[in-house]
Parts: structure tokens; sequence; C-alpha cells
């Protein structure tokens, strides 16, 4: 913070009310009898208004317990809001592949496939549909493991309706 | 297939030298050195003996070697066999100028250089019996390595016509009257060094040898950690300051004048040291004499192959000692206990009454695991004594009525005894000062201010004693390439919940950010649990009805053996007086050093692998035990271990397993870890962060702020052109 202005002073203390307001909050781990992986991605297309880049998260339960999450700012701008999702769901397959490797190791089981919910059609169909396509032409490289990993069918991407 | 008899007589003494180097040793020295290197003569088959820093030391050490022989027997050294080693290749080219035969052995056949393979087994082997009877700990090898080549060149042997080796060499007998048990008390005689003339004239110390330079016996100071040479010594041939079941048994006040070992008359006249395999009962000191090289009695119990393994059996089962050397011990309690005590105990008994057996307190946990034995797969009992970091240090169990950790070193700090003296009398002069002196409130920061109270000096002096008993350091002379980092006190007061004291604490650190990389540090980076994995493993445990164990490894950074080579200034206050211009050589880590989380991680985790843990590939904080049916996880972050897993027995024998290796604490089922308070419900368990969001809230003066549901304000997301924020200090 090289330059504070008054905002960050008023966003700071904002977030020390959060605290207060959330001081009671708990993280509930709760005794389940699944072992499968589940998770969950959604994107808020360009909704920085400072610089339009947009907002993906993703939340990944382990039974009934959610073990990982993330929302943050994407490193780059998404021109159709598909293309958000589609980065948003590629992030959260990475944590899941991370997070199924780990099961491995742990030597826990998978019944299944793990499933990722996404509530974007068109990201689900970039997916499953492997073509060339003009508009997806610059998306980068890495985003498109998640390709090779659906083909293998070793993670299934579910639509979810909103 | 055996090997071709050489058919090669030597004639005279160095027409042929065989040399080897032994190590590393996996324990430095007292004095510093993890190799040696023997140059055995193959005509006399006499030994010379060189303790080695490092093995590049081979090529300086063979000059002084060739030099002493050469001046000293007008013989020039004709041919030396080796293996090809790193250490002998830049000798070769050495050789070749000056005319020696270089011989080689064949790859990996070390046989072919038998005789100096079989000197080394001889003088590890029987150089442990010199420990293993004396009780002296396994830093002190150099000494019995030493003492022990020393006696191997004057015993009689059957090859020479039961003449000695040194006999044969020098054409002329060795003198036996010289010679003492190994590790016995002795009294030097040291009015030459004391400062005034009310100071004793003798300390206890203990035998180390024979001096190479001197006519004159190397007495070890157990107390100033300090080696006189002195050839005016009485000596307690029976009494061994290290042997602490000793220390119930009166000692003999009589003083021993020094006479000839009882037995020597025998050796030389007789073949009965050829003809016996175990040491005589009746001979203790014959215990100090190896037998002679062509028929070493080899321990028969001895389950170790490797010299190194067999260094760690006695240090892990401590009981090891008595199964293999039954005699020794018998005589040893026999003498002390016919012996018609006066009332003087040894000095030894007398500085630290209890812990009697501490050998027979620390087998119980390791042979409480064999109980294990039966249950399928993972084998819990696990041969420690093949595990190379394994110290005497830390063998101790951690329960909290085992003695001290001091307690097994019997260290007086010279400081400290005048030191106290002097702030007692200061004290008496003036009692409104004591109070002050003695119980200081604050923390101070500077060295000098906290020597003026008792607390923190006591403080200091333990701190020091445990760093020294770890063997966290040995004193070097300074060199100018040397990179010296800087040392310092860190202060702190552990106060109980309701406020009051519960002790002093200093820290010694190393000045970590004088380190230079590449130079006395490479690599820091250290790997720590992911969040995301310890939420899964908490997940699984709870739905697997699991308990959750968490254990506190104390000074878990002190544990870590640094690769670099790390020099530090000598600790403030603490400055040995008889070398105070040399400098701290670090074996162990310190807090404070760039590379002390790594060193200690690294350690844990050869233990943990060691005794069957597999490091997942994903999160290398992870380990993972399992043979199929029990299964076992372990996250460390840092010093904080969490261990959970489906049999709780056998959980139970991993923390004592860990603890035989570790000081540390089982603190039972988790309830706060890394700032995450941690409650058992119902359904399952809760994760707060109660108290640390409390702390931060106090901190910032907003305990008393209006709630918020939201982080962020959801209208005002973009940065606006806005006025910089004044300071509001």
């Amino acid at each position: 913070m090289h330059a504070p202005i008054d905002s960050h002073w008023v966003a700071v203390k904002r977030i020390l009310r959060y605290l207060k307001g959330t001081i009671s909050y708990g993280f509930h781990i709760t005794r389940g009898t699944s072992f499968a992986l589940h998770g969950f991605t959604d994107a808020d297309w360009a909704g920085s208004i400072d610089d339009r880049k947009s907002t993906g998260s993703y939340l990944v339960f382990f039974g009934q317990t959610s073990i990982s999450w993330k929302s943050g700012k994407q490193r780059t701008v998404a021109r159709p809001s598909t293309e958000a999702e589609y980065k948003a769901l590629a992030d959260g397959t990475a944590e899941v592949i991370w997070l199924q490797y780990l099961l491995t190791d742990l030597q826990v089981p998978s019944v299944s496939a793990p499933t990722i919910w996404c509530d974007n059609l068109g990201a689900t169909y970039l997916l499953a549909n492997p073509i060339f396509h003009a508009r997806t032409k610059h998306v980068e490289v890495d985003y498109h493991f998640v390709r090779d990993w659906v083909a293998k069918k070793e993670i299934q991407i579910r639509f979810i309706p909103f | 297939m055996s090997l071709r008899p050489t058919g090669h007589k030597t004639s005279a003494p160095l027409e042929l030298i065989f040399s080897d180097v032994w190590g590393p040793a996996p324990l430095f020295s007292s004095d510093g050195y993890r190799y040696f290197v023997i140059f055995v003569d193959a005509h006399t088959k006499y030994i010379w003996y060189y303790p080695l820093v490092a093995k590049s030391d081979v090529y300086s050490v063979f000059h002084q070697f060739q030099t002493l022989v050469e001046r000293q027997f007008s013989l020039k050294i004709k041919s030396v066999q080796t293996d090809w080693g790193g250490e002998y290749r830049k000798l070769s080219t050495f050789f070749q100028t000056i005319g020696i035969h270089h011989r080689l052995i064949c790859p990996h056949t070390h046989e072919q250089n038998g005789t100096v393979e079989r000197r080394h087994t001889h003088i590890v082997e029987t150089g442990l019996t010199l420990l293993g009877q004396c009780k002296a700990p396994f830093r002190f090898w150099n000494y019995a390595f030493d003492t022990l080549v020393y006696l191997i060149n004057r015993m009689p042997t059957l090859v020479l016509d039961n003449r000695s080796l040194f006999d044969c060499l020098f054409q002329r007998s060795p003198d036996y009257t010289f010679l003492r048990t190994f590790g016995c008390l002795c009294f030097p005689f040291l009015r030459p060094y004391n400062n005034h003339k009310l100071d004793f004239r003798s300390s206890p110390c203990v035998f180390f040898g024979y001096s190479s330079s001197h006519l004159g016996y190397r007495c070890f100071d157990i107390e100033s950690h300090r080696m006189y040479i002195s050839c005016h010594v009485r000596f307690h041939e029976h009494v061994f300051p290290f042997d602490k079941s000793e220390q119930i048994a009166k000692v003999s006040t009589q003083t021993h004048t020094p006479s000839p070992i009882t037995i020597l008359p025998n050796l030389t006249h007789s073949p009965l040291f050829t003809t016996q395999n175990t040491p005589h009962p009746a001979s203790a000191s014959a215990s100090a004499l190896p037998s002679p090289p062509t028929q070493t009695p080899q321990p028969p119990s001895f389950p170790c192959r490797s010299p190194h393994a067999s260094l760690f059996h006695h240090t892990v089962a401590g009981t090891c000692c008595s199964s293999v050397f039954p005699a020794l011990h018998h005589k040893v309690l026999d003498s002390s206990g016919t012996s018609s005590g006066s009332s003087s105990a040894s000095f030894y008994s007398a500085s630290n009454p209890v812990s009697a057996d501490s050998t027979s307190t620390v087998s119980p946990p390791l042979a409480a695991t064999s109980s294990l034995a039966s249950s399928p797969g993972i084998n819990l009992v696990v041969d420690l004594s093949a595990y190379p970091l394994h110290q005497d240090t830390s063998v101790i169990p951690p329960s909290p009525a085992s003695p001290p950790l001091l307690s097994r070193h019997p260290m007086v700090l010279r400081s400290r005894q005048p030191k106290t003296a002097n702030m007692v009398s200061s004290a008496a002069a003036n009692t409104a000062a004591t109070q002050v002196l003695l119980s200081p409130s604050s923390e101070p920061v500077a060295f000098s201010d906290a020597d003026k109270y008792v607390a923190w000096h006591d403080a200091m002096c333990d701190e020091i004693k445990a760093l020294r008993s770890n063997h966290t350091w040995s004193l070097v002379p300074f060199h100018p390439s040397m990179n010296v980092v800087g040392s310092r006190w860190v202060y702190r007061i552990k106060r109980r919940v309701d406020g009051s004291i519960d002790r002093y604490k200093a820290r010694f650190v190393a000045r970590g950010f004088t380190q230079q990389e590449g130079i006395d540090y490479s690599e820091t980076f250290s790997p720590v649990i992911k969040q995301a994995t310890v939420r899964l493993v908490f997940s699984i445990a709870v739905s697997r009805n699991w308990k959750i164990h968490q254990l506190d490894i104390h000074n878990a950074f002190l544990n870590g053996v640094l690769t670099e080579e790390v020099y530090m200034k000598q600790p403030p206050g603490f400055v040995d007086p008889t070398f105070p211009s040399r400098v701290c050589r670090l074996h162990k880590s310190l807090y404070g050093l760039k590379q002390a989380p790594r060193a200690w991680y690294t350690r844990l985790s050869d233990f943990l692998l060691f005794i069957g843990f597999i490091a997942s590939k994903i999160d290398t904080s992870l380990f993972i035990l399992s043979d199929g049916t029990n299964i076992f996880y372990l996250l460390v972050y840092v010093d904080d271990i969490l261990l959970t897993g489906n049999n709780s027995a056998m959980l139970h024998h991993l923390v004592q397993l860990l603890s035989s290796e570790f000081k540390l604490r089982d603190l039972g089922d988790v309830h706060y870890f890394l700032g995450i308070e941690v409650q058992s419900t119902s359904m399952g368990l809760m994760l707060r962060h109660h108290k640390y969001t409390l702390d931060i809230l106090t901190r910032a003066g907003m305990t008393t702020c209006k709630p918020v549901d939201t982080p962020v304000s959801p209208s005002k997301l973009a940065i606006q052109p806005n006025h910089p924020f004044s300071d509001p200090i």
C-alpha cells in the first residue's frame, strides 16, 4: 500500500466490522457417509467496473463438507460470458483433480468420477465438443486441459440450471 | 569366489602401506571430526591413526604421515594400496611425481584391501566396547578409537610370535606400566592451571587415552569440558564417571596410587591372551585391552553388521551393553558393591543424585512395541538402531517425570558458579535491590540488561546447557574466509492465564540475516500443510470416528541437522575463557538461521520415512502409513503435528516411537491448531477462529464497532478518485 486513500481506510474498517459480525461463525465438518467429490463453479462476467475483468469462483464438497473454495478476479478479460464461465470451470476442475489425487494418496477409494456443476450450458458444450471455434480461439491453452480430463471420463461436467 | 593370494611378501617396514578412510560417522566427535584414516604397514602391521574433519584432508594427512615415518625410520615408502576413492585420486598424481607405486584394488572389491578393512572393523567394534564399558557418550569416539589403536599397536599377537607391532617396528618392547583403564575417573595435577592459591589442586576428570605428542595422559574435565594433558595423574580405575548406574554405588575413598595393571605380567609372559575369547571376569582392566588382531572376539550377539549401525545399537537399546558384556557389568557392580564404602559418594552422584538407571528407562517404550508384533501389517517394531540420526540425547522418554535432559550430561557451566555467587553476595548487601534483581517484570532487549537478574541469568544457563547437551556446535579456530553469523539472546516472560509469571525463557538465536546464500545456506523452503488437506483429513477422520491427536515438538528447530558449514559467534556472556577467539561451528540448526525450518522438516521427514510412512506426492507435508487394514495420516505444520488413524492402540505406539526420537508432548485430542479452535459437536467438528478474531479486533480497537454482514459494500466497488489518506498517528 504505497498510496493509501481514504476509501481504503473505510474498506479496512468494513472488513473489521465484518469480522465482528461473523465472530461466532464457524466451519462445520459433518459426519458424512458419502466420500464423493462435487464441485460447483460460477462466474460473474465483467464484474469489475474498473477493468471489466470477470470474477470466477469454485466450491468443492467432500461428501457434505465443503473443503476447498476460491473466488477471485480472473487474470484476463473474457469476451463472451461463456469464456468467463469456462475459465472458472477450468480452475475448479484443477482443484478437483488435485483433491482427487490427494484422496488416492490418502487411500480413500473413489466411488465414481467427481462431478462438477456449472450453470452455463455453453461452457459445458465447449468442453464436450473439442472443435475449433473462432470464439474460443484466444482462450489460453492451459484452460483447455479440462477437455482432456472430460475425454478420459475421469471427471464429469454437468449443467445445473439456476 | 575366493581371492587369489597375492603372494607378495614384504621384507622391511614401509615397503607397502595399506590405507583407507572410515566414515562419515553419524555423529561429530566431541572435537569436531567425522572421519578417520588409518595407515597400516604391511610388514609389521603397525597402525597409524588420523582423525579427519573431511575426506579431502587425507591429502595433507598423508604428507604428515610420510614425513613422520620416513624421518623416523630412515626408510622410504615404496607402495601404497588404497581403493579408488575420491580422496585418493588427488594423491595418485602426487605418488607419481615422487615415485611411490599406487596399488589400487579392483572396483567394488574391498576384500582386496582386506588388511585395512579388517582393522577398521577391529577399531570400531572394540572402540565401542571401550565406550560401552565406561558408558561415555558416543561423541567421544575419536578418543576411544585413538586409544584403541595405541593399544592394538602394543598388543602381543600370535602372528608375530607373541611380539607386539610396536616391538616389531621399534625393536623394543612397549611400556605396559603406562596403561590405564579407558574412561575411568582420574585426578590430574592442576596447580599450574590454577588462577589463585585457593583453587583445588585437582578436579575429577575422565581418562581419555594417551597423548601422542606428550608422555602423558589425556584427562577430560566433565565440568569445564576441558582436556588436560598431564603425567601426574591419580587413577580410580574402577570408577567410571559417565556410568550412571554407579552413582548410587559408593566409591572407595582410599586413593589408588598408580600401579601397574595386574594382568600385564600374564599378558607378556604367557599365551593366556591368545587363548581366551571373552574378557576374563577377574580382570576389569583387561576389557580396556583389545584382544590381538589375529582373533578378535566378535561380540556374539551383535545384530548389526555395519560399524555405523552398531554404533547406534548401543544408543537406542541401552540395555544392549549389559547383554553383550555381562561380565563387565558384574565386575563393575562387584567392585563398587564390595568396596568398603566410606561416605563420600562419587562426585558425579553428588551433583546429580537422581536418575540412577537411565538405560533401563530407555528401553520400555521400544520394548513395548513388540506386543504389537502380532497385529497384522504395519510392523511398529522398527529397529531404530539402523536409523542414522539417532542420538543419545534424544532417547529420553518425554514424560514429565523423567529427569531433565541436562542431567544426562554432568555439565556445569564455567560462567555459572562465580556469577551466581557474585549475585548472591551483592544481593545480600542490598535487600531492597534483591527483589528487583530476582524478579524482573519486563523483557530486556540487551544481554547487559538481562544479565543483572538472577532469573534471566538462570534462564540463559538453562538454554546454554540444553544447547550443549544437544551438541549444537563445536568450537573451531577462526579463519578469515568464514562468514561468521552473529548471535543474540531473546528474552520472553511466559505468563499464566491469570497474568502471573510462569517462567523466564531465554532463547539463543542466530542472526540469520547475515547469512549469505551459497555460503552458509542454500535452500530455505520448507513445505507447510495446505488448508484444504487439513479439512479433507478432518472430514475423513470425523466420518470414520477416528481420534485426531495433536503433538507438540519441543524446540523443534534445534533438531535439524545442518548440511552447510555455518559459523557463529560465541554466545554473549558464555564465551569460552580458554578459547575466546574461537567461533562456533554449528552442527544443529538454531532459531534464526535461514535454513532452520527446512533442516527440521528434513530431519522429521527422514525419520517418518524411516519408520515406514510415505510422503504424499500431492501435499508433501502429509505422511501416510498403511498396510491395507491399518492406516494413519500425519500432518506437519512446522512443529505442530496432527496424527490420526483407524487403530488407536497403534496410534499410541506411533506417538511413543516419535517421542523416542524427538522430545515431544502429546496434547491429546486436537483443540487448538494453527490458531483454529476445534470443538467436537454431536454432528462432527466445529472449526472456529474466535480467539484470533477477537485479538485482531482488540488490536485494532474495534471491539465495539457496528457489525456488518458483508466484507465489502456491494455498491462502491470502483476505485474513485479520492484524497490521500492522512496518517492517523
